[in-house]
């Protein structure tokens, strides 16, 4: 058969007939800019042009594109390609990045369609793109700036990829050097970054580029960014995370931007000194002439030096003792306006390479069976018809499933769907959501294996003294963190005996520990390569029975005679589990009789997560108690002198892990209702019982009193309409007003959320509200619809998008972040909203409503639309 | 007993039992070996397949009487 792709004819084999396009298009055509998200077109990540429509290539079978006209990433060219890419650039929309092709691509096929689309116009059409980041609303206003530059017949011209910076593994010496491993000036007068913290979207290598060229009085055009590795030596590992030891190197907790404030700061002020001090050696001048501007430094005769000049003498310099970080007053970059995304034009260009995009010569693709239960194991595999499949090579059985290795992954799916599987349910989780939410229940009620985690003043005492009280329980589900790149990993043994791993990991000392001891190889002898995540959200913090697991599984079982890559199917990772816990809370709360708030018992059921993360776990699973399952609850912003938090371990086979604000996420739920509840039956205005409780935090008090005050609290709305608050010290200082209406026929309209934030310095404040509008959209999706269910039996029945619905364009509300100017050291921004987001919805419902939702989804008793 | 059973899901969508094939407009044929969720609200992107979007528009689908 014959394809045009991007005005090129390409022979495909006709085994490929029926196969996805989106395949042939990866794997065949080697066009990997076009995206795998679902398999079954529920999020469109495949988008490409077939006739200049924007068309699903995972539901287009190649037979069915003979003929047509077929357009992707790589191959769009025009104006409007030209005008969708510049405001895409321009309005800082990538986060993550893998879903942009396709979005992109869509908004080109509507701009084609209509050339000034309206906002319902574009709610429609761009409702079939998913995002997982929650670009959502930059996108609807770069589709207006597009529709703009169009009509006034600009043209900005095609964006050009910057061209890719090698990395060599870090020399002992080179380890040695204090600036070495972070800041690095080169040849060209390049500055390359190397950047300890995986960004995944949250958009840290940006941050990063802006310390860096603030430092060294750079131009930020000039900084280059790149995922570092391997920093491990003798003198423990150059990239752990100051913010957490210094130990690992890891990226979670929203702590990148608070570690990098210390330690690259300082890099960068220690490569500016050496750059001074080599130019005023090279002129033979006191340092003290030299002065730098904007990557150019020049000494008291008015003599000139580019960065480009001096690196090599530079690099050969001691660093000067003494060097400090600049004084803020002297801040050009940070703090200010107009930085664009480093990372941006590669993912708009589809060029940007996530682990999916890896290609290795040699290589082979494994798809990986997962079982239908938790804990269920192989009793028995049928392979016979599998390995009859053109280009199926080997089905090897693994520690959990049955991996099928194929020469792409449309030969290793077809195995897949042939493989004949009998699971031994004798270890399996066979129990139902209903049955473990029971059992969740059960726990708390009976309180048998209850461990106290604060106790302050006398709790019972205060309770029984109460004039007004609330006793509430709340249910959180399971929640899955589904990325729009399911999780997946390469790895290739070379005839040095170096196990080479390729994974978006936010975590690499985890995978050099697991590649190790499945690898049966030292972790020296272990090289991770960090690509870029498709997303994580706390997903890729795992240390085993995870696709680095699987890769290396199979490359050993294959004797190492071929690189391999696990290319994870959607309803495979949601098989695989790593979810947010399910959690019970029941909150007892008293007011005296002035509607004080004088009691507060709160007792938690959760499984814990923080045992998942080695390492981790010696600090956060203390007295076999999680921190995870009460942080949030442990330490509220405020005062309440008879307070006492109690936990509960849950026990089962269903994997947890760290999931996009982690205990917070549950535990805020709790907390902010519970809060609302007792305001309401004493009286009390909910802003009034927040202001007095926050009397000793008065950061968090400001953000609330901005929030109340940029929504109008107190004002009256129209008919229909209420408002929800909440407040929080999460990471930063923070509070959400959230806006809703009813129509007609009951269901709820989330119009508009507000969020004040106090996260210190706010190093760039629009990639900070780019943050905030996508941990809302995050959160949103949560409260409003997400929940993993298990039907009988313990099958897991939510393995799709389908089934996991997440927020789409027509339901996004209007946001707006108020951001309070500090200067105390920066906070992390990626997971601080998203606590906020189901408490302060269910605030406003029972405002509007009466109704008080206190078990998640909300959609699961009141519709939200 | 018909081949084919269909089950219109709670406010969601019509989950037909496999294997089945569904032809289009213009002939061509999908072939599907398992069940299979098919759009009922009509606000899918991936129809005549159901995409989730009946969850997030709060699609109304009680059965007429």
């Amino acid at each position: 058969m014959k394809l045009v792709v991007n005005g090129a004819d390409v022979e495909v084999d006709d085994r490929h007939a029926k196969t996805p396009l989106l395949w042939v298009l990866r794997d065949v055509v080697g066009l990997r800019g076009t995206k795998f998200g679902c398999g079954a077109g529920f999020c469109a990540a495949c988008t490409v042009l077939i006739d200049g429509k924007n068309t699903k290539s995972c539901q287009t079978t190649v037979e069915r594109a003979v003929g047509r006209v077929i357009t992707t990433v790589e191959g769009a060219t025009g104006p409007v390609v030209d005008a969708v890419r510049d405001a895409w650039h321009r309005g800082n929309v990538v986060q993550c990045g893998y879903c942009q092709p396709g979005q992109t691509l869509a908004a080109v096929s509507l701009l084609e369609s209509d050339p000034s689309p309206d906002d319902v116009k574009i709610d429609a059409w761009m409702s079939g793109n998913l995002c997982r980041c929650g670009t959502y609303p930059r996108i609807r206003t770069a589709i207006h700036q597009a529709a703009g530059t169009l009509a006034a017949g600009r043209d900005p011209g095609p964006l050009v990829a910057p061209s890719d910076v090698d990395i060599p593994r870090l020399t002992p010496d080179e380890m040695a050097d204090p600036v070495h491993p972070y800041v690095r000036i080169r040849e060209d007068g390049t500055i390359v970054a190397y950047s300890s913290q995986i960004e995944m979207g949250q958009g840290i290598h940006t941050g990063l580029a802006t310390i860096a060229a603030e430092e060294l009085d750079a131009d930020f055009d000039s900084v280059r960014v790149v995922n570092a590795e391997n920093g491990a030596g003798p003198n423990g590992n150059v990239y752990g995370n100051p913010d957490a030891g210094g130990a690992l190197q890891l990226t979670g907790a929203s702590n990148s931007m608070k570690g990098y404030w210390v330690r690259y700061r300082l890099a960068a002020a220690q490569a500016r000194a050496r750059l001074v001090a080599a130019a005023a050696e090279a002129r033979d001048v006191p340092t003290a002439e030299v002065r730098v501007e904007n990557g150019v430094l020049r000494d008291g005769n008015g003599r000139q030096a580019a960065f480009a000049e001096l690196p090599a003498r530079a690099e050969q310099l001691p660093v000067p003792d003494g060097v400090e970080p600049k004084n803020p007053a002297d801040y050009k970059l940070i703090g200010r306006e107009g930085r664009l995304r480093v990372d941006a034009v590669p993912k708009i260009l589809g060029t940007n390479r996530f682990t999916i995009d890896v290609s290795l010569p040699g290589m082979l693709t494994a798809v990986v069976l997962h079982p239908p239960r938790f804990g269920a194991k192989v009793a028995s595999v049928d392979d016979r018809a599998a390995l009859a499949e053109a280009g199926v090579r080997a089905v090897v059985p693994l520690d959990e499933g049955v991996a099928v290795v194929g020469e792409s992954v449309a030969d290793a799916q077809r195995g897949l769907r042939a493989l004949v599987v009998e699971w031994d349910d004798t270890n399996a989780e066979r129990r139902n959501t209903v049955e473990l939410l029971a059992e969740h229940v059960r726990l708390l009620e009976s309180g048998e294996k209850e461990l106290t985690a604060r106790d302050d003043g006398d709790v019972d005492g205060a309770l029984a003294d109460a004039s007004c009280t609330v006793d509430a329980t709340y249910v959180l589900p399971y929640l899955a963190h589904a990325p729009m790149e399911p999780n997946n990993a390469a790895c290739r043994m070379r005839e040095d005996g170096v196990l080479e791993v390729w994974v978006g990991t936010e975590t690499p000392d985890y995978v050099k520990m697991n590649a190790s001891s499945i690898a049966g190889v030292d972790q020296e002898q272990i090289q991770v390569h960090v690509t870029f995540a498709g997303g994580s959200f706390g997903l890729h913090s795992s240390a085993e029975h995870d696709p680095t697991s699987e890769a290396v599984e199979i490359a050993r079982a294959l004797d190492w005679k071929h690189p391999i890559k696990v290319q994870t199917l959607r309803e495979e990772e949601f098989k695989v589990g790593r979810y947010r816990a399910m959690a019970v809370h029941r909150v007892r709360a008293g007011a005296d009789a002035d509607g004080r708030l004088t009691a507060w018992h709160q007792q938690i059921v959760a499984e814990p997560t923080s045992v998942n993360l080695p390492f981790v776990r010696d600090v956060m699973f203390t007295n076999r108690g999680d921190f995870f399952t009460t942080t949030g609850a442990v330490d509220p912003p405020y005062a309440i002198e008879n307070f006492r938090i109690e936990s509960t371990n849950f026990e089962s086979r269903i994997p947890t892990m760290v999931w996009r604000s982690v205990g917070n996420s549950h535990t805020e739920f709790a907390r902010a209702s519970a809060i609302d509840e007792l305001a309401i039956a004493a009286g009390r205005d909910p802003v009034d019982l927040r202001r007095e409780l926050l009397a000793d935090s008065p950061r968090t008090l400001r953000a609330l009193e901005l929030a109340a005050e940029r929504a109008d609290w107190g004002s009256p709305l129209p008919e229909g309409r209420a408002r929800g608050i909440t407040s929080s010290g999460f990471l930063g200082h923070s509070a959400n007003v959230t806006e809703i209406s009813l129509d007609d026929r009951g269901r709820v309209h989330v119009d508009r959320i507000l969020f004040a934030l106090d996260c210190g310095r706010n190093v760039n404040p629009d990639l900070i509200r780019a943050q905030i509008e996508g941990g809302l959209l995050w959160g949103l999706s949560a409260a409003a619809w997400g929940e993993v269910v298990l039907g009988d039996g313990g099958e897991i029945v939510t393995k799709n998008f389908d089934r996991y619905p997440v927020v789409r364009m027509r339901s996004v509300p209007q946001i707006e972040v108020h951001l309070i100017e500090s200067t105390e050291p920066p906070t992390g921004v990626g997971e601080v909203s998203v606590p906020s987001v189901a408490p302060a919805l269910a605030n406003a419902i029972a405002a509007l409503t009466g109704t008080r939702v206190r078990q998640l989804p909300i959609n699961n008793t009141i519709n939200i639309a | 007993m018909p081949d084919v059973n269909i089950t219109p899901s709670e406010n969601g969508p019509y989950i037909v039992s496999g294997p089945m094939t569904i032809t289009a407009p213009d002939g061509h044929v999908i072939e599907h070996p398992d069940p299979v969720a098919i759009c009922r609200c009509g606000g899918s992107s991936n129809k005549p397949f159901c995409d989730g979007t009946h969850a997030t528009i709060d699609f109304d689908g009680t059965l007429a009487n």
